[in-house]
């Protein structure tokens, strides 16, 4: 049938040439189409990532609303959408309302606001239907407090309650209020370095003395005069510990006691009043009374928390430094363990081995590993690194903790190795495609001139390879940032109490259980109570992993065009 | 390689030459293996999954005075000690390694014999019916107790083996880490009671018991010798002030058996719901008991075939299951179904799931595990087998070295020891270890009939709640899973993917090319996470929003570009040929914010044109008209078929008729053609519609169905994101390896463009194109982080577009966390994995080996 077809098209060109069935529009235009489609999703989710994380951190205005069943409230406006309003609400609504409604093909508009006050309200975000608003303002003595615990508070600062002085009128309150909560910020760091570091610092030390003393009476043929002593030693060294403990806590109680005497009574639109402590704001946005220069201002801070702090409520709030820290020791890690051992079997492949059958179907097998789903990886990193190799590392050198594991669960270094195999057969690809682009002229000179074969490698092969395997290293660890379901087996959690590397002997924890941006992604996403409250902070959380990854591969996207160009120019 | 010269080379040199060679095999030649170990290691996990159980020990001794019947018996935990309740009115208790006598608890009731006994399912009491009509309920506790090895009594203990002994009562078992482990039998025994209702003798019981100790309740089913039967609740309640025990009794009278009925055993479910009286011949009569107050005979059935006699029957745990044993060895497994045309009173039949491997001989004891839904059987010739009721997997099969008839047979409640002893006095402890009874080839692949089913199915319930859980290990559904997954959305992206790629690579300036492909990979390289993220949590709401206008832009796309592309005809020949990439690739974008805009627009005209105004309802409400969705699943293959007709029959015609006319006149003929036939397609699609609608099929319950939020069309929009660059990049790279002077040769013979791509660049490219599809497939079917988030994880076998799904590799990523390492599901996870694997790989070599082929046949051209 193909033949006819040709043959009829082809005599009609050469007749008349008007012939339109020829030019297949219809097929051309179809293919088009996906072309205009591909570009409008990415186009569209670039557009949607972008601004969704760019005004996520914007302070926008807060609306008072007076609704049409005589209630106040108050809130952000987030977003609005059309919706349809289901037949029963419509049943209920006033005659007027409903013709309205139905002018408008049963659809009617919402806006969602956030209106902060979870302790208050049990919930933080309500919908508000356009046609049950009465009237709106956005008076300049509404503020949103952005605190520790339970999310913001949009109301009015009522009162100062600063070392048993009440201070209720308005200017005096915001002439004094922001010097109290940076006053009160410093107390709240104070205390939290004072509980973090030293007595953690403490802790560590115990935790350390009790294995010691552990591990000395699990040694065999421990004489009981040795058990003892090694008991009695112990038991000094905690005493000294405990006391040292002591002294931290009394510090610490103290100066809670004085962070109780500066409080804030806070109240929301109806009228609900609320007392805290100052040190429980994080920050006061006066939203309404702000130049567009003052918001730029709260707009940049919060993104200074979200690069510098660490995470509170739950992850939806506050910083992501120990995600995105946790994301780059894992990666640096991934790549070291990666880079000699992907470019070794690339080497050995492309240079040692003998090519034929044997080396061209693992090439093939290696080719497809790139395509094994990542889950498998890590099913085999945790059933196999961390379950038999930890439990044998456990077993043999940190017996003393046991049956509480140390390698013998998910973790940072097992991710790494983890990861590492997911993206070996990605280096190993990239390596021979390089070490085949250089010519084998250059070898033959080079051995002929009387070097080795090492020096042959290490002098003209690797260094004309290397932008290629760069290049193949840079795509290895933008995937491995991005991956995240091999993780969530091998040892990322939502939360760490600690960073991967501290000041703590041997300072590079590689045991550890860390954060990762993509998995703060899923975990603020889906596991949070509020998927609306973690949005924002998804939304940032992808802006900083997606532009990571873009950036990644431009760089490898700009090392292979450049090596192309090299190569077209340098053939021998 | 090595010169041989003159002068030498330095040492140095020849050293580092050597360790790189050394260095550089071995590492890669690790590095390759480390790779392939992966699968080596998936399968050394999986494999304990289809073993049966290991024999750890066993030892046969022979027993002093044997006893000639046993009327219930049972043994500990740690399979120390066996006890034996005689008919003599006496426990005894012996150790079940040796068989060695350690007590005789004697049952106190003088002038008064035992006629029937009964156990509840855990073993922990025992009623005892008497000929004066009362019964007595006795507590059949182990007390266990682990003491440090300096606790031991110095003195007054005999050795029995290696590890245990005893001072006659208790048996001290040393234990590794310097413990001895304590066991001994502490039976207390009730009052009897008499129950009320008759003096005459106990015949038959059976008994459960409940409650807390300080409000306990006994449940009894009783039969006395005038063949009344009657169910008592014994509720006992202490007074927490006095201290002092109430008794409660009431009674019901059951309706009464037929006549002739010889009675062999009557059996309570563990919730005391229903009882179960099976007759010698092989009838059981099933009472429900779920109202106390109103038992009711709802069924007799015939659980063997004619003239078998049936010789044993017993519960499993969990109170559903009911196992059967005949005079033949045949062993069948029956449990209630809730069943409306069968037309009993309760609307419950009781089926006949399951067969086992029929024994040489008939079966006589029935042993349960209190724990699980292992149990042990024993014939009249003194086989023993140990067999898991789901998988029918036979664990264990002691085979006597003479016929012996067995007396007791018990497995012990963990499951890892049964003991038998045979009328001659042997007994036969065997500890075994069946890591994982439940799992076998049949219950991860096959269909599985599970307790309460109303058919045989394909389930995956991995948690379990409690021990008397059947847990449902069926890959089936999440194989499904992924493969719906992967096909809905490799129909989303292919065409998208591999137009794009033609388009790029045979009708847009180079320049441009170099710019799309780039940002096709940045795109590849998205992580799952966000895609899955934006899909559930922005898309998914918007979409089940406006459900009728997606549908809907999926109906005007096509027809829009193609009156785009007829309008494109009027444009002037020499612009279309100079600025012709770009100008239809903007133009299809205009065309699709247009599709957009009137899909939004026409929704609700849309809703109700076709589906009678609300789209989800109609796809809920089964009686409104089918057609409307037939006719839009149709309309691709009517036109496909119309285009077939045209080609085949009028085309020819057509290319006679141009040739006389001028182009002016050919593009107002060429539209009306198109037109004509978009029109004929219409009403033709309707026409096939509207058939196959009367004949009874509709795409309801099939392919589409209710909607819930998180869906396959969601999942199906974000693994196209994720695929689409990955087959466009390759599928572009395929084609662009076509080498030019094809191109060359078909333009100068006068062929079009399109004629060109058609006719020669696709067939030459095509093993490229389709190994690019074959790769996004692999993707598809592995994707993790996409499914687990929008696809609402339901693992039900459902080709419904707008329900959700559960993934293998999601199933991975949300159980493996919280499972036992090296349990069972820890291991069928691993399975699950080597599944995915298998298939990514089968998938990839596929696509790499025609791929390569490709490449070859690339070279030569």
């Amino acid at each position: 049938m193909r033949s006819s077809t040709i043959s009829s098209s082809k005599r009609s060109v050469f007749e008349t040439g008007c012939n339109l069935t020829a030019q297949g529009e219809p097929f051309v235009w179809s293919m088009a189409g996906g072309l205009a489609i591909g570009i409008f999703m990415i186009v569209a989710f670039l557009v949607l990532i972008l601004w969704n994380g760019l005004v996520a951190f914007y302070p926008g205005p807060i609306r008072l609303l007076h609704l049409k069943n005589g209630r106040v409230m108050a809130g952000e406006p987030i977003r609005s959408e059309l919706y349809r309003i289901d037949p029963q609400k419509l049943g209920q609504m006033s005659e007027e309302a409903r013709r309205m409604v139905m002018d408008r093909g049963g659809y009617s508009r919402r806006w969602l606001y956030k209106t902060g006050n979870f302790d208050l309200y049990n919930d933080d975000y309500r919908w508000v239907d356009d046609d049950d608003i009465e009237r709106m303002e956005t008076p300049d003595d509404l503020v949103m407090v952005e605190r520790r615990e339970w999310g913001p508070f949009i109301g009015t600062i009522r009162m100062l309650k600063i070392d048993g002085k009440e201070i209720s009128d308005p200017s005096e309150i915001v002439r004094r209020i922001d010097d109290e909560i940076q006053l009160a910020c410093a107390r709240f760091e104070a205390i939290r370095t004072i509980e973090r570091d030293r007595i953690g610092d403490v802790n560590h030390r115990m935790e350390a003395a009790r294995l010691a003393l552990r591990k000395e009476l699990m040694k065999p043929n421990v004489g009981a005069a040795e058990r003892e002593a090694a008991q009695a030693r112990h038991d000094q060294e905690m005493a000294e510990w405990k006391e040292r403990y002591q002294v931290l806590e009394r510090e610490v109680d103290a100066r809670k006691a004085e962070d109780s005497r500066f409080r804030v009574v806070l109240a929301d639109v109806e009228g609900r009043q609320k007392e805290m402590a100052i040190s429980q704001i994080v920050r006061r946005i006066p939203a309404n009374g702000l130049t567009t220069a003052g918001r730029l201002g709260v707009y940049a801070d919060r993104w200074w928390e979200l690069v510098s702090a660490e995470p509170r409520e739950a992850n939806t709030e506050g910083g992501i430094f120990p995600a995105i820290f946790g994301t780059f020791v894992m990666t640096m890690l991934m790549v070291v363990v990666v880079a000699p051992f992907g470019v070794m079997a690339a080497l050995y492949l492309r240079e040692y081995a003998r090519q034929g059958l044997l080396v061209s179907s693992v090439r093939v097998c290696v080719n497809n590993l790139a395509g094994v789903p990542s889950i498998v990886y890590g099913v085999f990193g945790l059933g196999f690194f961390a379950y038999t190799v930890g439990g044998i590392v456990d077993s043999l050198l940190f017996a003393e903790k046991l049956p509480n594991p140390t390698f013998g669960t998910g973790g940072l270094l097992w991710s790494a190795l983890t990861l590492a195999l997911l993206t070996v057969p990605v280096v190993i690809v990239a390596t021979e495609e390089a070490l085949s682009a250089v010519p084998d002229s250059l070898r033959e000179g080079s051995l002929a001139c009387g070097a080795s074969r090492w020096q042959t490698i290490k002098y003209v092969v690797l260094p004309k390879a290397m932008p290629g395997i760069l290049t193949g290293l840079i795509l290895a660890m933008a995937r491995g940032a991005g991956e995240v379901a091999p993780l969530m087996l091998v040892g990322v959690v939502k939360l760490a109490p600690e960073l991967p590397i501290d000041g703590n002997f041997p300072f590079l924890h590689l045991e550890r259980s860390f954060m990762h941006l993509a998995f703060h992604i899923f975990d603020v996403g889906f596991q949070s109570r509020n998927s609306e409250a973690g949005k924002p902070m998804v939304f940032v959380t992808t802006l900083i992993l997606v532009g990571m990854i873009a950036v990644l591969n431009a760089t490898a996207i700009f090392v292979r065009n450049r090596l192309k160009r090299k190569y077209m120019t340098g053939h021998f | 390689m090595t010169l041989r010269r003159e002068k030498t080379v330095r040492k140095t040199v020849l050293w580092a030459d050597r360790l790189a060679d050394r260095v550089i095999t071995v590492g890669g030649i690790s590095v390759i293996v480390a790779v392939l170990g992966i699968l080596v290691f998936l399968v050394v996990e999986v494999m304990p999954l289809f073993s049966g159980a290991r024999i750890m020990e066993s030892s046969r001794r022979t027993l002093a005075n044997p006893p000639t019947a046993v009327l219930a018996s049972g043994m500990d935990e740690y399979h120390t000690l066996v006890y034996l309740v005689l008919p003599e009115g006496s426990i005894r208790v012996i150790h079940a390694e040796t068989g060695v006598d350690l007590e005789s608890v004697p049952i106190e009731r003088e002038g008064v014999e035992i006629r029937s006994v009964a156990e509840t399912m855990d073993r922990e009491h025992l009623a005892i019916g008497y000929s004066d009509g009362k019964v007595q309920m006795v507590d059949l506790k182990f007390n266990v107790q682990v003491i440090p090895e300096g606790q031991v009594p110095a003195t007054g203990l005999t050795s029995l083996n290696a590890r245990d002994r005893t001072d006659g009562k208790s048996v001290y078992s040393l234990l590794p880490g310097q413990q001895v482990r304590v066991v001994r039998f502490t039976p207390i025994m009730e009052e009897p009671v008499s129950l009320g209702t008759s003096d005459r003798a106990v015949t038959a019981i059976a008994f459960q018991s409940g409650g807390k100790a300080e409000r306990s309740t006994s449940i009894l089913v009783t039969r006395t010798e005038d063949g009344l039967l009657n169910l008592n609740r014994i509720e006992r309640r202490l007074n927490l002030m006095t201290g002092q025990m109430k008794t409660v009794i009431e009674n019901t009278e059951l309706p009464g058996l037929p006549d002739n009925v010889e009675l062999f055993s009557m059996c309570l479910s563990e919730q005391a719901d229903t009882l179960l009286i099976a007759a010698m011949d092989g009838r059981v009569f099933r009472y429900n008991l779920q109202k106390p107050d109103q038992p009711v005979l709802a069924e007799t059935i015939r659980v063997l075939p004619q003239g078998v006699r049936l010789t044993a029957i017993h519960y499993l745990v969990g109170g559903q299951a009911v196992l059967v044993g005949g005079a033949d060895g045949s062993l069948r497994l029956f449990f209630p179904i809730n069943e409306e045309t069968m037309g009993t009173p309760d609307k419950r039949v009781l089926v006949e799931a399951r067969r086992f491997d029929p024994l040489p001989d008939a079966v006589v004891q029935i042993s349960p595990a209190s724990r699980g839904k292992t149990f042990a059987v024993s014939t009249a010739s003194g086989h023993v087998r140990v067999i898991h009721a789901t998988s029918r997997k036979t664990l264990l099969d002691v085979v006597p070295a003479a016929s012996d008839p067995p007396t007791a047979t018990i497995l012990s409640p963990r499951m890892d020891a049964v003991f038998s002893l045979f009328r001659s006095g042997s007994t036969d402890l065997v500890r075994f270890s069946a890591p994982h009874p439940e799992t076998d080839f049949a219950t991860l692949f096959e269909r599985v009939w599970y307790e309460g089913y109303p058919q045989p199915t394909f389930t995956w319930q991995s948690s379990s709640g409690s021990d008397s859980f059947e847990s449902k290990f069926s890959l089936v559904p999440l194989i499904f899973g992924s493969v719906k997954a992967a096909l809905y959305s490799l129909l989303f992206a292919v065409p998208i993917a591999i137009l794009a790629a033609i388009y790029t690579s045979e009708f847009v300036h180079p320049r441009v090319r170099g710019m799309l492909k780039p940002t096709m990979e940045i795109m590849a390289s998205i992580p799952s996470v966000v895609l899955g993220f934006i899909a559930a949590l922005v898309l998914a709401p918007v979409v089940e929003n406006w459900v009728a206008a997606v549908m809907m832009t999926f109906m005007l796309l096509p027809v829009l570009l193609f009156a785009a592309s007829i309008l494109w005809q009027w444009v002037p020949q020499h612009f279309a040929e100079y600025s012709g990439g770009w100008a239809r690739m903007g133009g299809a974008g205009l065309v699709i914010c247009l599709a957009m805009w009137g899909s939004i627009e026409g929704s609700a005209w849309f809703e109700s044109a076709f589906f009678g105004g609300d789209f989800k309802m109609w796809l809920t409400q089964s009686p409104m008209q089918a057609t409307p969705m037939l006719f839009i699943l149709f309309f691709p293959v009517t036109v496909v078929l119309m285009g077939f007709l045209y080609h085949r029959f009028i085309n020819s015609w057509m290319i006679r008729f141009y040739s006389c006319i001028s182009l002016k006149t050919a593009r107002i003929y060429d539209a009306l053609r198109w037109a004509g036939l978009a029109a004929i397609a219409v009403v033709l699609n309707l026409a096939i519609a509207s058939a196959v609608a009367a004949l009874g099929f509709d795409a309801r319950g099939w392919i589409v169905g209710t909607y819930v939020q998180r869906n396959t069309l969601i999942v199906g929009f974000a693994m196209g994101f994720a695929v689409i660059p990955l087959i466009f990049s390759i599928a572009e790279d395929a084609l662009n390896a076509v080498p030019n002077h094809l191109r060359a040769a078909s333009l100068a013979c006068g062929a079009t463009r399109w004629q060109t791509v058609f006719f020669v660049v696709l067939p030459a490219a095509m093993s490229g194109v389709f190994s690019a599809a074959m790769i996004g497939l692999g993707r598809a079917v592995g994707e993790t982080m996409i499914v687990v988030m929008a696809a609402g994880n339901t693992p039900i076998l459902d080709w419904n577009i707008f329900n959700g799904l559960r993934s293998l590799s999601a199933t991975i990523a949300v159980e493996l966390p919280e499972a036992v390492k090296g349990g069972t599901l820890y291991r069928v996870l691993f399975l699950s994995a080597l599944v995915l694997f298998a298939m990514t790989f089968v998938i990839n070599t596929v696509a790499e080996i025609v791929r390569l082929r490709f490449r070859k046949r690339a070279a030569q051209l």
